[in-house]
């Protein structure tokens, strides 16, 4: 009988350490999860760590020969009219170089926001009345790599 | 590379640009033959009908595949509309900004029993006013919901308008919150799927 009593008194301390230790772990798991949720919230920065910057060669189809002051003000002028001008500080898609020879260049832009530029790409002509095709060709991760392609490809894109 | 298809341009110009952007295919109204090869850019014929009355839409409809290997129909009417969904020489219903208030609930549910696409010509929704813009998206969010496949096509009259597929997906996916891997689909499979359907396929 008082070997039974014994084991109830352990079984009840043991349940009520194990309660107490469930909720601390519960409380740790609600830290983390807000956490997550504040990373997850502030945008993808976060999740993504460093900025990394991508360079995107496009061609421009057109007979008309633009520079590459206008091909910049088109393209951050759409950017500006699509997604606002938060997300263009942030962007910040630039042409860092054009050679209007063979009407080609190369967009540096934030890696996070790829997408967002080569969706510009084809509305540009549309919203800002440039009289041109935008055709991305390749993005790369080094402005050098950029370079080389652009110069690789043939000519043919011109009219 | 995906091989792209514009399933509906106007008017054909500087056909070599279209190579170049990707398509292997295009569906073209103002051409002479039906079905035809220049450089590698295969060149279908196919026309877009607008009707108003049922008769109307019979009476163009009659014969119409031995010219016009691919159809699609504008609808300006609810019956036309309703015809054209189930009608087996239809590719393709039009949406525009006129016949917004026909392609309803019950058009996009049948057009998903008999495996009909929804149309869209991204130069005529781009220079839609705002208001014809946002009708636009919930009709074609509810098609996607439902299941419908929706294509976009050009409408391109010059070379200036065609589309450029590999920006046109992420343009489209921001638009309408969806994954860009979709509109590859509706702009690579889909369409030749209608291809194939029609014998036309390369």
């Amino acid at each position: 009988m008082i070997v039974e009593e014994i084991l109830l008194v352990l079984s009840i301390a043991i349940l009520i350490v194990s309660v107490y230790l469930l909720y601390n772990n519960l409380k740790m798991y609600r830290k983390a999860l807000l956490l997550l949720k504040l990373r997850i919230g502030d945008e993808v920065l976060a999740r993504t760590g460093k900025l990394r910057k991508r360079y995107i060669v496009f061609a421009v189809i057109s007979q008309t020969r633009y520079s590459k002051k206008e091909i910049n003000e088109a393209i951050r002028t759409t950017f500006k009219h699509l997604f606002g001008e938060a997300i263009l500080a942030k962007a910040d898609p630039y042409i860092v170089y054009y050679d209007p020879g063979v009407m080609r260049g190369v967009i540096r832009v934030s890696h996070i926001y790829k997408n967002h530029v080569l969706a510009v790409l084809s509305l540009t002509p549309k919203i800002t009345g440039l009289d041109a095709l935008i055709l991305p060709i390749k993005t790369t991760g080094t402005i050098k790599k950029a370079r080389k392609i652009l110069y690789s490809h043939r000519r043919e894109l011109q009219l | 590379m995906k091989a792209f298809i514009d399933l509906y341009i106007k008017r054909l110009d500087k056909p070599y640009i279209l190579k170049h952007l990707g398509f292997t295919t295009v569906v073209v109204e103002e051409y002479e033959k039906r079905v035809d090869n220049v450089n590698g850019l295969r060149i279908v014929r196919g026309t877009l009908l607008s009707a108003t009355r049922l008769g109307e839409l019979k009476e163009k409809l009659r014969g119409i595949k031995e010219k016009y290997p691919i159809v699609l129909v504008d609808p300006l009417s609810v019956e036309v509309a309703r015809f054209a969904a189930h009608d087996g020489r239809v590719d393709g219903i039009w949406l525009d900004g006129e016949n917004i208030k026909i392609v309803d609930k019950a058009q996009i549910n049948m057009m998903k029993q008999y495996s009909k696409p929804l149309i869209i010509s991204l130069r005529e929704y781009l220079s839609l006013p705002d208001q014809y813009k946002s009708m636009i998206y919930r009709r074609i969010k509810l098609a996607i919901d439902r299941g419908v496949t929706i294509i976009p096509v050009s409408s391109a009259t010059s070379y200036k308008e065609y589309i450029v597929p590999s920006t046109i997906v992420y343009l489209l996916s921001f638009l309408f919150d969806t994954d860009y891997k979709y509109w590859i689909y509706t702009l690579a499979s889909a369409p030749r799927e209608i291809l194939v359907r029609n014998g036309v396929a390369p």
